[in-house]
């Protein structure tokens, strides 16, 4: 199931900039075409390609972003399915190797898996508004975002960490 | 602690995404590789996971062959962790039902094992029960198990490794025999055998005339009548026999889970049973590289002995000549029914059982048939050898019949019942000569 939510997502996220691309399609199918493939064979040979299933997705994200543009929408959502892409890849890998699964643990790991999303797209949509609102130019402006974004993270993980001691 | 691949291949992104973002001056790079910056910093400052401890146990350390034996894998959680990955290192032998066992490398080296992925809340411990599949005899350490103790995001695991000391001793299960080869000579103890001997019992024998002092009681009326002069009745005695298993562990073969010496232990373990249960004495030698003997003796607690002993029995390797001399003789006694199980295959066991047939032993030999582990042949030279060796087998087995020694072959896909029954046509058959 797992494995199968993370084939859909990978071929999910290879479709989007290939589709949406205007120049280089052909460089960009194959990248996702690739990325596919070695999310797959990452699922089959047990994790060891599910860093270059992420590297090939996002250089095809990447090479149309830069030649065709994919708008803001897409750069808010694409990095967050990145995200999750490599939580599932993950996961399957570490299922697959399983002789017995707590059940306790899906819910957990869907609910991670969940805030993994919500999480990623917020720290994209963070450094994507910084960047526009920056007085100090686009790409520095967006790196600021970055930083503030990962400030909000802390800030949250210390205040949920502080309320689960007293808990 | 220790950082796991998805700690760097999601440092890599960010990285790489943020320098092209820098490079190409592209907003959406640097966004595209923020997630990962942020899942990374959350990660990495979320209090790391502490060693988890682990204990197995057993519902009971004893087993047959092909039962099925609970474990109960209690672990402790470390604190900061959100789920603990347990490997369990079962020996060969020992499956977990439903697993599949995957190489993990630990201390430098490389074992099988089933993984268990569970989830351990706070810092309680929690109880696993894991069927665990005895599939061949043995005596195993259980319990090695390896713990992985993960924080939510996956980034940074602890390790610990917990040596198992738990013991399980898999018996192998024993065949139904529903009779065995009768000893030619019986022991002077009680027993379930008629004896050939005349004495007190219950089975008739004859008759013979009166010694002054016998009780009259022990009067053949009716003999005495058509003879005129006392006769008395005698008896069979119901005494017991000595039967040593004789094993040969000189030479071993293997093909899958089967090897001679499985189907010999567990040959061993069904006539134990079936001497003992008869009210025989019944001993054991192991005769190989290394030469372990039990006395013949009665009783159950002489099938646990017996029992034990087999679990330890393995095959030496050895050059040294041996012969019956290094068996002691009380591990032979005296008008023992010798029982052989042996592939016929080291000339050294080979000599030995003639030399129990020659020391006057009421010897049968159950060859365990090394044809099952040989391999197709490829070319016709291979397939002359194979023939020749075949044919020196048949003259092997014709110099024991005519020392009047039974050979039956047994390969393990027959019932043993069935290969005592042949044991007994020839006895039944065959002379019997003391030498």
């Amino acid at each position: 199931m797992v494995a199968l939510a993370a084939l859909v997502l990978a071929t999910g996220l290879a479709l989007y900039p290939a589709l949406r691309a205007r120049e280089l399609v052909a460089l960009a199918a194959i990248l996702g075409a690739a990325g596919v493939m070695a999310a797959v064979i990452s699922m089959a040979k047990l994790g060891q390609l599910v860093g270059v299933a992420l590297f090939l997705l996002a250089a095809e994200y990447a090479v149309v972003q830069v030649v065709s543009g994919l708008g803001l929408a897409g750069a808010a959502v694409y990095p967050a399915g990145l995200l999750v892409l490599g939580e599932l890849l993950f996961w399957a890998v570490e299922l697959a190797r399983l002789a017995a699964l707590d059940r306790a643990i899906v819910a957990g790991k869907v609910l991670m898996v969940g805030l993994t999303a919500v999480g990623g797209m917020l720290a994209a949509v963070i450094a994507l508004a910084t960047a526009a609102m920056s007085p100090i130019g686009a790409v520095a402006g967006a790196l600021a975002g970055g930083g503030a974004a990962v400030g909000v993270f802390a800030v949250l993980l210390l205040l949920v960490g502080r309320a689960s001691r007293r808990a | 602690m220790k950082r796991t691949g998805k700690l760097s291949v999601y440092a890599a992104l960010a990285a790489a995404c943020l320098l092209a973002g820098l490079v190409l001056g592209r907003v959406e790079l640097v966004a595209l590789g923020a997630p990962f910056a942020v899942f990374l910093v959350v990660g990495v400052s979320w209090r790391p996971p502490s060693p988890a401890k682990a204990e197995v146990s057993l519902d009971r350390v004893r087993a047959l062959a092909g039962e099925e034996v609970e474990a109960a894998l209690t672990i402790v959680n470390g604190s900061g962790a959100s789920w603990v990955e347990a490997a369990v290192f079962l020996p060969e032998g020992l499956r977990m039902q439903g697993g599949e066992r995957r190489g993990e490398r630990t201390r430098g080296r490389k074992r099988q094992a089933d993984r268990v992925l569970l989830r351990v809340a706070g810092e309680e411990g929690r109880v696993v029960r894991l069927p665990i599949n005895c599939e061949r005899w043995g005596s195993f350490r259980v319990g090695d198990v390896l713990l992985t103790s993960k924080g939510p995001t996956g980034l940074l695991v602890s390790d610990s490794f917990v040596t198992g000391r738990q013991l399980l001793r898999v018996y192998p299960r024993p065949d139904w025999i529903r009779s065995s080869v009768r000893p030619e000579q019986t022991q002077p103890f009680v027993g379930n055998r008629v004896s050939k001997r005349e004495g007190e019992g219950l089975e008739f024998a004859g008759t013979r005339p009166y010694v002054h002092g016998e009780r009259p009681r022990r009067i053949n009326w009716r003999a005495t009548t058509m003879r005129r002069e006392l006769y008395v009745n005698e008896q069979h005695p119901e005494h017991n026999a000595d039967v040593v298993l004789f094993l040969d562990t000189f030479s071993e073969a293997r093909r899958f889970d089967e090897s001679i010496l499985s189907l010999a232990v567990r040959a061993a373990a069904s006539l134990a049973d079936h001497y003992l249960a008869t009210r025989d004495r019944v001993g054991l030698v192991a005769f190989g590289g290394l030469l372990r003997w039990l006395t013949p003796a009665a009783g159950e607690v002489q099938r646990y002995r017996i029992a034990e002993a087999l679990l330890e029995t393995e095959s030496v390797l050895s050059f040294a000549w041996k012969d019956l001399e290094v068996v002691p003789k009380r591990a032979l006694t005296p008008q023992a029914l010798v029982i052989a199980l042996s592939p016929l295959l080291d000339q050294r066991s080979v000599q030995a059982l003639l030399d129990v047939r020659r020391r006057g032993f009421d010897l049968a030999v159950i060859e365990i048939s090394p044809l099952r582990f040989v391999g197709e042949s490829v070319d016709p030279l291979t397939d002359l050898a194979l023939r020749l060796w075949r044919l020196w087998r048949e003259t092997l087995r014709y110099r024991y019949e005519q020392l009047g020694v039974a050979v039956v072959t047994w390969d393990g896909t027959t019932p043993l019942a069935g290969v005592m029954e042949e044991v007994g046509a020839f006895r039944r058959f065959a002379r019997y000569v003391p030498v």
